[in-house]
């Protein structure tokens, strides 16, 4: 065997070794979500318990009413997302290839309200609901942070290195800036909008702390955290069912993910968010 | 800059964009939490409480419908948080002056929101609610100023919940009313043996005011203000934290984690714990041991121990207040309140509904023990900033509790930060 | 190449490139959504909670104006010092180590790397996962009795450290979760970035007798340095706002040794109702966010790398 081969194999243990880390608090997670509720704590940790309980899957659905939290949740989630995508893409558009007065300190105001940190935002943003009577509705959940500079950025980046040639061809036999958008440069920006997509409905479906502020019928608007959050209750906390819930609130962003893993790849490359 | 036709007109069109925009988004909202309408006997009402999950909300929802048997003009809708982020949830619904009709209120909790909630004496009056069929020390603990903000549906004196089972492996007898520190503390060390400890406890309010209050006999409170520097008030604090600090009779607590109490106990790690009697029939079928129950050991002046309890008031803001007080009449009236206790949900706050309580919790001294509790205990009245001395007390309350800073300066720093922030 | 895109007004009135002006009619549709968007909903809120931070702006009762009151009783409170040295102790501890192990693991899982695909979404979990159930998971894990300490004490017979109990292993324990939570992100960054490089410079560079640190150091580093900056400078901003792991683990305690800027705003604005003191925290932590990423900016010249 030669030391490169060799250095390989090593490789290959350790990087698996460190996968095991890492997937313990995981492991550790499903296997909680398969015990019966007095099994959680026990002196000596076990990895499964007296039985395997899926019932707790079934439990944990029925204890809140997930199924309304998976609807509202992935609604908030594609909806909001489909408006970052399109606003985002527009003006990215703009900035990258449109000529107008102001453009450049335009951009730089974009750019600057990425540093506002949402919670700054938190107290009026409720004043500004509650006088556009949005307190409690899917509005409220959706439009505040779907207008977002990040996505602006990353698609002008990627827009930026579409050959000028390419729309100018298509300007030249009449195409306006709108079929140009349209015809051009969305369907070249596949890669980018993945990653665009991917990002954003990972932050609508985890987000927390601004559900937590303006829903106020759980049961109703309640979205997967919020329903994660009622396993904590008064009289302690059901971490079983929590378990089975928390890992079923995995699933769609998974899928997500696995179903645009080549394009989020190459978009990763393409916007420059990986490399130039 | 010069603003040129162009330029303006650029202007416009973003500006009617967002206008656009944002009308077409009003028309679809505009359900921010309605305050209710209707006249005394025909109302529509939300009411805002503490859910855990969807039984709670059939066991809560059952309780609404009682006001529409009542009276068929009114309805009352059940809207729901965990109980966690019920507290700021009601604050900012409260301050937004589009609160629902109804309100679930804690005793802790009341002085806090109580500017926002109306004052119910009158309607008291005008609708006959017997106030001597409930609680007195619930009644009294849902007051502010004087005047009544919110009915009880539960109430209950903090008791000791312990594990019978490991009272009979270590040879210790059953705890009995009357029994005093001395015996609780020898009782704790005997069964502080294997990994497991005699006692857990908790810096939250109700368990350091209620040790505090059976130790030295000192309250939070003197004359409305907060009074933890209070040399009687730190001697019993300092007590409480030896139990884990020194005594090392209760296990070091973790930070900010409400249900490691109960989960200690429950698990049969701890064999004791100072808990409510709304948490007595959930507990029971939680644990796999014998569970009992005992009054809080009694200290020089004999044991001592606080109230608490939750109810129902109306929000300042609604817009019928009279339907929405008979709809908390019907709420609190007898039959839901037994429905409640048969369910095993809370210790309930009306005299007359206790006995179907007492059959729930098939223990047998239940009764003896919470009577003497009740006789025994005062409503803990809270301040202004309650809300904060307890995020306070938790904080530093921990710190103290695990011997990493001394109890006395724990008080001092809650005091001082709870003085300059109201 | 920016200021060549801009005309000079003159042109644009007198008509001389119609061309431009047309563009400047359809840039003002392209952009309406976003900058509608973002006037309402970020620049609006901003300058109204810093309106709102002059005022002892209660929930129930009566507003005054303070002026800079706000700010002179966050800057004299010990608590809120804390909170600002708790935050940067933070970022401290998050960003360095986030940076190594997700550039570590992106560049030790090289193109030759079988499964490779697989590790990205493997790490890629917990960032897609709601931070409420991550953060769970990991109380599960610290809290006593949890797993740790169950392992610990049953199998090597001592008590794992009071992780959220102490004030010494509070923060640790939730950096801890948090790089386990949040390195997959940058991981994936790097990964792209590193898949850029020519594998025929590595090979040459090694064939020249450039051991692997070295191959890293001279072929790799430069080519990943803007998306190292852009990572950086992301995970910085985002890490200022850390809220939900202390707010879940241990609600800011033990003390306030874990209490951070965000959680501070939450518990002054939703708790204990004062809005005032809750918008001044949060224009302070904008201010301190605003300097920090002015530096970065500053900074990047001395080592970015934008023209390999």
């Amino acid at each position: 065997m030669t030391s490169e081969n060799l250095r390989r194999v090593v490789s290959h243990v350790l990087l698996i070794a460190v996968a095991i880390v890492f997937l313990g608090p995981l492991v550790y997670a499903v296997s909680t979500s398969l015990k019966p509720a007095d099994e959680v704590f026990t002196p000596t940790p076990h990895l499964f318990g007296s039985q395997l309980r899926w019932q707790n899957y079934a439990d944990a659905f029925t204890f809140a009413p997930f199924g309304k939290y998976f609807l509202n949740s992935l609604f908030v989630a594609v909806t909001g997302t489909l408006v970052v995508v399109c606003a985002s893409s527009m003006s990215a558009y703009a900035f990258a290839r449109l000529k107008f007065r102001g453009r450049e300190q335009l951009f730089v105001l974009f750019l600057g309200t990425l540093m506002v940190p949402q919670e700054v935002l938190i107290v009026p943003m409720y004043w500004l609901m509650q006088s556009l009577g949005w307190v409690d509705s899917y509005w409220a959940l959706i439009l505040p942070w779907a207008f977002t500079a990040f996505g602006t950025f990353l698609l002008r980046q990627f827009f930026l290195t579409v050959p000028a040639e390419l729309e100018e061809a298509a300007r030249v036999d009449g195409c306006g800036p709108f079929r140009s958008f349209l015809r051009i440069m969305l369907p070249l920006a596949r890669p980018a909008i993945a990653v665009l997509t991917v990002f954003t409905f990972i932050s609508f479906w985890g987000s927390f702390l601004w559900p937590l502020i303006i829903v106020n019928s759980v049961e109703d608007k309640g979205t997967v955290p919020l329903g994660l959050a009622q396993f904590i209750g008064q009289q302690g906390t059901q971490w079983n069912l929590m378990m089975a819930a928390s890992i079923m609130a995995m699933i769609p962003t998974v899928l997500l993910v696995v179903l645009l893993q080549k394009h989020l790849v190459r978009g990763l490359l393409v916007t420059g968010l990986g490399g130039r | 800059m010069r603003g040129t036709p162009a330029r303006a007109r650029r202007w416009l069109t973003a500006a009617g964009a967002v206008l656009a925009l944002t009308a077409v988004a009003a028309c679809g909202g505009g359900n921010g939490g309605s305050s209710g309408s209707g006249s005394a006997d025909k109302a529509d009402l939300t009411w805002q409480f503490w859910i855990g999950g969807t039984a709670d909300q059939a066991a809560w929802q059952k309780v609404a419908d009682q006001a529409h048997v009542d009276h068929s003009g009114i309805t009352v809708k059940l809207q729901g948080t965990d109980w966690n982020n019920y507290w700021s949830k009601i604050g900012t619904l409260l301050a937004g002056g589009k609160a629902p009709c109804i309100i679930g209120m804690q005793s802790l909790r009341l002085a806090s929101y109580a500017s926002a909630m109306l004052p119910l004496d009158d309607l008291m009056k005008k609708y006959g609610l017997k106030t001597e069929d409930f609680d007195k020390p619930i009644m009294d603990g849902l007051k502010a100023d004087g005047k009544q903000v919110a009915i009880p549906y539960d109430s209950g004196p903090m008791v000791i919940f312990y594990n019978k089972d490991l009272f009979k492996a270590a040879g210790v007898a059953d705890p009995k009313p009357g029994w005093t520190m001395a015996e609780f503390e020898a009782a704790a060390k005997k069964l502080t043996t294997g990994g497991r400890t005699g006692l857990v406890t908790t810096p939250g309010d109700l368990g350091v005011t209620s040790w505090v209050r059976t130790l030295t006999g000192a309250e939070p409170l003197a004359g409305g203000k907060l009074n933890l520097t209070d040399q009687k008030f730190v001697d019993g604090f300092t007590t409480y934290a030896n139990f884990v600090r020194t005594d090392k009779i209760a296990p070091q607590v973790p930070s900010g984690n409400s249900d490691f109490e109960t989960t200690q106990f429950t698990s049969g790690k701890s064999a004791m714990q100072l808990n409510g009697p709304w948490s007595l029939i959930d507990t029971l079928g939680k644990v796999k041991f014998n569970l009992g129950i005992a009054p809080i050991p009694a200290g020089p002046d004999g044991s001592k121990t606080f109230t608490a309890g939750s109810g129902f008031g109306i929000s300042r803001s609604c817009k019928t207040p009279d339907a929405a007080f008979q709809a908390i009449m019907s709420m609190t009236s007898e039959k839901p309140l037994t429905t409640l206790a048969a369910a095993g949900r809370a210790y309930p706050a009306r005299t007359a509904a206790h006995p179907t309580w007492f059959t729930a919790a098939k223990i047998p001294e239940a009764k003896e023990v919470i009577e003497y509790a009740s006789q025994n205990s005062v409503p803990l009245v809270t301040s202004k900033n309650w809300v904060q001395v307890n995020d306070l007390l938790t904080r530093f309350g921990t710190q103290a509790l695990n011997g990493e800073i001394p109890p006395d300066q724990a008080l001092k720093t809650i005091q001082d930060q709870a003085g300059s922030g109201s | 190449m920016l200021n060549e895109t801009v005309a000079p007004a003159e042109n644009v009135r007198s008509g001389r490139r119609p061309a431009l002006r047309k563009d400047g009619r359809y840039a003002s549709v392209f952009l309406a959504p976003s900058l509608g968007g973002l006037a309402l909903f970020t620049l609006f809120p901003t300058a109204m909670a810093l309106a709102i931070s002059l005022f002892d702006w209660p929930v129930f009762g009566e507003r005054k104006f303070l002026g800079f009151g706000n700010y002179s009783h966050l800057l004299s409170d010990p608590v809120f010092r804390r909170v600002v040295l708790n935050t940067g102790l933070f970022v401290a501890l998050y960003v360095p180590l986030n940076v190594i192990v997700s550039l570590g693991l992106a560049t030790w899982l090289g193109p030759k790397i079988k499964g490779r695909q697989a590790f990205r979404v493997l790490f890629f979990i917990p960032v897609m996962t709601p931070m409420v159930a991550n953060v769970m998971v990991w109380r599960l894990l610290f809290q006593p009795g949890g797993l740790l300490d169950a392992g610990l004490s049953s199998w090597f017979g001592i008590h794992a450290p009071n992780f959220l109990g102490s004030s010494n292993w509070a923060m640790p324990a939730i950096v801890a979760m948090s790089i386990w939570q949040g390195f997959g992100y940058n991981f994936l960054v790097f990964s792209a970035a590193i898949d850029q490089v020519p594998q025929s410079q590595l090979e040459s560079a090694q064939i020249d007798g450039a051991g692997p640190f070295q191959r890293f150091r001279y072929v790799t580093w430069p080519m990943i340095t803007p998306s190292l900056f852009f990572a950086t400078t992301m995970t910085l901003i985002t890490s200022f706002q850390v809220f939900a792991q202390p707010f879940i683990l241990t609600q800011g305690g033990p003390g306030v040794a874990t209490q951070t800027i965000v959680m501070y705003v939450y518990n002054q604005g939703w708790q204990f109702l004062s809005m005032g003191l809750a918008s001044a925290a949060g224009w302070v932590l904008f201010v301190i966010i605003m300097g920090i990423t002015a530096i970065q900016f500053v900074g990047q010249r001395k080592w970015v790398n934008y023209d390999v």
